[in-house]
């Protein structure tokens, strides 16, 4: 089953379209670079590729929820999902089927981003580090949570326009969220007296509460952490990831049990 | 009289005595509040800087191991919204509370101070040096620094004198110049050296020298007695990390600056034809603690993180270039002069200072990496005991390709998964 979703994935123009938005994400970053140090005839960097990786796995992340969400809408809508459910398929094989698939549709899409990171450092000189791999690792099991995510969407609201506008609301306000917070409260030396703290503040409360449940929030805070070598903070994000990750596929399968495999 | 002009009197009236009101809360005294508060000389680090800790603040902060003076005072204290801190009148009161500085680790008193004169010393010149002296030394210091400042004005006002006879002769010569056919040429006398540092003014303040630790503190008066309001929390903190820091500057451009922190960093260099390394000794501080040292009055959120301070600049030993394994040539720290570039080109140029020929003319000091012929891959720095830890850095020159060609890869992945595509729905539908 997962074999079958990926190859679909794999070859659709979908995939193709949004693995070149990632990469071409990850290269405009790498650009800026490399623009910045001919303008100002130097720049220090640790690891250049570490935004560029950023980037792409938030467009990754992005990618795979709506594409996990749209897959399983599609074949409940189609019809498909109830021809499957005739034969030894049932709803937990079903929902690991389109969540592995997904998982190896984004190993695909990490082996052309650091095909590409390698073609990159080739042309400027940009070191690629070999912690690259760890943070490639890391975005690989760190994105399962939104992958689970979209799987569960589709399981909970079964049409797949419904479904896309309830995920890209839910990514929409967790980004809001986190932007206002990033932007608006910073405590530091010089912008401590800023007007905004008030702002500030709310953003800073609402995101925090929304941390903890937010599987986007695991891929942004685990690698900010990583980059910055927090073990603990990297560790805890993990296990929350996957912890999300598990939780939301057990809800899947329980909701898609309940509410049928005929299209509504 | 019509409604209208009826509503401009009222409007006028009503704006006129707005104006009074606004103009009554003006010019309302701020008010004063008599209070006891520690003021103090305290090294950040880098530097000694002064602190007002007043009585709304509990908890004053310190760096571990470093020489501090605070002194408990008698004063007005007021609120100044302009900057949102408190400030002390000392025009209105200032009173020194004569005690026993007593701190307190749990229960058990771990340290005393009596006060004892203290001054700041300020060494003059491109490499800031300060200390602070207690004591007698202090005073000794002060007596000396003030016998050179005497010694300094007697040459001045001699030097002077000369400058004036020498103006005049010269002058004289200009004019006459067939009474001075044979005589020896006018040698212009030189003003003196000036004081090479500075010594603040004897005052008295209580010694501070403590590891870190969370401490309370109090001042006690002669008969044993805590003096109201000098009971305070006392957090005593140090570092975490020590490293290595370099500020980078090109030649191009002389106002941009770039630090390098970590080992892990990496210098990248565009079309520069040398760059200009300043080492400093760096110390990694919990946020929250450092700032509240150097900001007693904060009343922010918690900073939870950590900050490197830059500390001391390292001058000694020589910065060693590498080239694939290979050691290229070894720099030294060396005077350089930045000259403002005229013309419509703007931008600055750096020239070299000969050796021995420092001045007052000289812009900074630093390494200096010449990369108009091979530029060098790693660097480290090392002085009489070997490499200095912590000191490597990679450097590498970042090619001026067409931004184009950088994001080809994003073509190539969109072009190959397209013709992917189609050949799989060619032998689907085959």
């Amino acid at each position: 089953l997962a074999r079958r979703s990926f190859l679909t994935t794999a070859f659709s123009p979908g995939i193709c379209l949004a693995q070149s938005i990632i990469v071409l994400g990850a290269c405009l970053v790498l650009v800026n670079y490399r623009n910045a140090v001919l303008r100002d005839y130097v720049l220090i960097l640790r690891n250049p590729f570490s935004s560029a990786v950023a980037v792409a796995s938030t467009l990754s992340a992005i990618y795979l929820a709506i594409a996990s969400c749209a897959a399983m809408t599609r074949e409940k809508e189609e019809g498909t999902m109830y021809v499957l459910f005739t034969g030894p398929v049932n709803a937990v094989s079903f929902v690991l089927g389109s969540f592995v698939a997904q998982i190896l549709t984004h190993v695909l899409i990490l082996t052309v981003l650091g095909t590409s990171f390698w073609l990159i450092s080739l042309m400027t000189g940009f070191l690629l580090p070999l912690g690259i791999v760890a943070s490639m690792a890391y975005v690989l099991i760190a994105t399962s949570g939104m992958i689970a995510l979209g799987v569960l969407v589709a399981a909970a609201v079964g049409k797949t326009r419904a479904a896309i506008l309830v995920l890209l609301l839910s990514i929409f306000a967790v980004l809001i969220l986190q932007g206002g917070d990033s932007l608006l409260y910073r405590p530091s030396f010089q912008e401590a007296d800023s007007q905004f703290l008030v702002v500030g503040r709310t953003f800073h409360t609402l995101n925090s509460i929304v941390k903890w449940v937010s599987p986007f929030s695991y891929l942004v805070d685990g690698l900010d952490a990583l980059f910055i070598r927090r073990g603990m903070d990297v560790a805890l994000n993990l296990v929350s990831s996957i912890l999300f990750s598990t939780v939301s596929l057990v809800l899947a399968v329980r909701t898609l049990a309940a509410k049928g495999v005929l299209p509504s | 009289v019509n409604v209208g002009t009826r509503c401009i009197c009222v409007a006028t009236l009503l704006f006129a005595q707005w104006f009074s009101l606004c103009d009554e809360v003006g010019s309302q005294e701020i008010e004063r509040t008599p209070e006891v508060v520690y003021i103090g000389s305290v090294f950040d680090g880098t530097q000694y800087i002064s602190i007002l800790s007043p009585a709304a603040f509990d908890t004053l902060y310190l760096l571990a191991d470093a020489e501090h003076a605070i002194t408990l005072k008698q004063t007005l204290v007021y609120f100044w919204e302009t900057t949102g801190e408190y400030k002390a009148d000392w025009e209105g009161q200032n009173q020194l509370l004569k005690g026993r500085l007593e701190i307190r680790r749990r229960d058990d008193l771990v340290y005393t101070a009596d006060l004892v004169e203290k001054v700041l010393v300020r060494q003059r010149g491109e490499r800031l040096i300060q200390e602070i002296l207690f004591g007698e030394e202090a005073i000794a210091r002060y007596q000396a620094f003030t016998e050179d400042i005497r010694r300094y004005r007697t040459e001045y006002e001699r030097y002077s004198q000369a400058e004036q006879q020498y103006r005049t002769e010269l002058w004289d010569r200009y004019e006459h110049p067939e009474q001075y056919r044979d005589a020896d040429p006018l040698v212009e006398p030189s003003p003196p050296d000036p004081v090479g540092e500075y010594v603040t003014e004897p005052v008295l303040a209580y010694r501070v020298h403590l590891p870190p630790a969370q401490y309370r503190m109090q001042v006690v008066d002669e008969e044993g007695n805590t003096i109201p309001g000098s009971e305070k929390a006392l957090k005593v903190f140090s570092y975490r990390r020590e490293g290595l820091s370099y500020v980078v500057y090109t030649d191009h451009r002389w106002t941009d600056q770039g630090v390098s922190r970590e080992a892990e960093d990496v210098i990248y260099v565009g079309e520069a034809d040398a760059l200009f390394l300043q080492p400093f000794r760096q110390v990694e501080f919990y946020a929250d603690d450092y700032v509240n040292l150097r900001e007693p009055q904060r009343m922010h959120d918690k900073l939870d993180y950590w900050v490197w301070i830059d500390v001391r600049p390292v001058w000694e030993g020589n910065l060693r270039l590498w080239r694939n394994g290979v050691e290229m040539e070894r720099v030294e720290y060396r005077p350089f002069l930045v000259e403002q570039v005229p013309g419509k080109t703007l931008g600055y140029r750096i020239i070299d200072i000969p050796e021995g020929e420092a001045s007052v003319s000289t812009s900074f000091y630093a390494f200096k990496v010449d990369l108009t012929d091979q530029v060098p891959d790693t660097i480290r720095l090392s002085d009489a005991g070997g490499e200095i830890a912590g000191s490597a850095r990679s450097i590498r020159p970042i090619a001026p390709r067409n931004p184009l060609l950088m994001v080809s890869p994003a073509i190539i992945v969109l072009l190959t998964g397209g013709l992917l595509v189609c050949v799989r729905r060619r032998s689907t539908r085959g």
